[in-house]
């Protein structure tokens, strides 16, 4: 079955598990980007869900340690855009985690759950399976960003905001 | 990222640029510690520089919050970009965590306008 109507460019790229690996995640989705004609904004979402589910991966993945690979692709389109990301670490349904209680005074706070609680929050659509001893994690997000106007009234490419106040 | 702190009329700017997120997250953590551990107590950290925050990078904000609130010092977050701003949003940040629009804003609060 081929998506290359709807998403004409289709990446991969394999990333070791240290999180030094991000600025190489983030150079690769900056080309596909820019390949696809995104709108600035999304990349820097795409990039958000990506590293927190990746940093998950290489936190707890694979607690026995050593060298593994996590693997990250896409399909994409000007407005669109599906990845995956696979590992072959330790079970683990990252949707799973409870969202954080975000009504808690500042010394009570802390980060736990607030990544994938973003990935939710950023994707239209993400779904988590394990197959083949391999955590598969697949997302997608169609964007619905406008144009904001300059101050001298001027619609300004590449500056974007949501549509929709539903973060 | 590289973080020239600058010192307002007794106030600590510490600037931050680029991205704050997993793999270099831990720089700015750094760059806080080192003035906490100099006795510095009152800070404005200046996100006007900055184009992209994760939760690694959050943590280091709330975790120099904490710390503040704990001695009796100050932190204001000031000139928030787009992305980071959303982040600080989604999280809650902006009711737990003084903010302000520009550095001077800012400044203006602590009554060290210039």
């Amino acid at each position: 079955m081929s998506n290359a109507w709807q998403f004409p460019i289709a990446r991969e790229i394999q990333l070791h598990n240290r999180v030094d690996e991000l600025e190489r995640l983030n150079e690769w989705l900056e080309a596909v980007g820019e390949e696809a004609g995104w709108p600035p904004r999304a990349k820097l979402d795409l990039s958000l869900a990506c590293e927190e589910l990746i940093v998950n991966i290489v936190n707890y993945g694979f607690p026995a340690g050593g060298e593994h690979y996590i693997s990250v692709s896409v399909s994409a389109s000007p407005l669109a855009a599906e990845l995956k990301i696979e590992d072959a670490g330790v079970p683990f349904n990252p949707l799973e985690e409870a969202d954080p209680d975000r009504s808690l005074e500042l010394e009570d706070r802390d980060i736990g759950g607030l990544g994938i609680f973003f990935v939710k929050q950023l994707m239209d659509d993400i779904h988590y399976e394990r197959t083949d001893e391999r955590n598969r994690f697949r997302m997608s997000k169609t964007f619905s960003y406008i144009n904001k106007k300059t101050n001298n009234g001027k619609q300004e490419d590449n500056t974007d905001e949501y549509r929709d106040a539903g973060h | 990222m590289n973080i020239e702190t600058q010192d307002i009329n007794g106030i600590t700017v510490l600037p931050l640029e680029g991205r704050l997120d997993g793999n270099n997250a831990s720089i700015a953590e750094q760059a806080f510690l080192q003035q906490v551990a100099e006795g510095k107590q009152q800070f404005i950290f200046d996100f006007s520089g900055l184009q992209y925050i994760s939760s690694a990078g959050l943590r280091v904000i709330l975790v120099a919050a904490k710390k503040l609130r704990a001695s009796k010092g100050r932190m204001i977050c000031a000139s928030l970009g787009e992305q980071v701003l959303d982040v600080f949003e989604m999280s809650g940040f902006t009711n737990i965590l003084e903010m302000a629009a520009t550095r001077e804003e800012a400044l203006d609060k602590f009554g060290a306008g210039v």
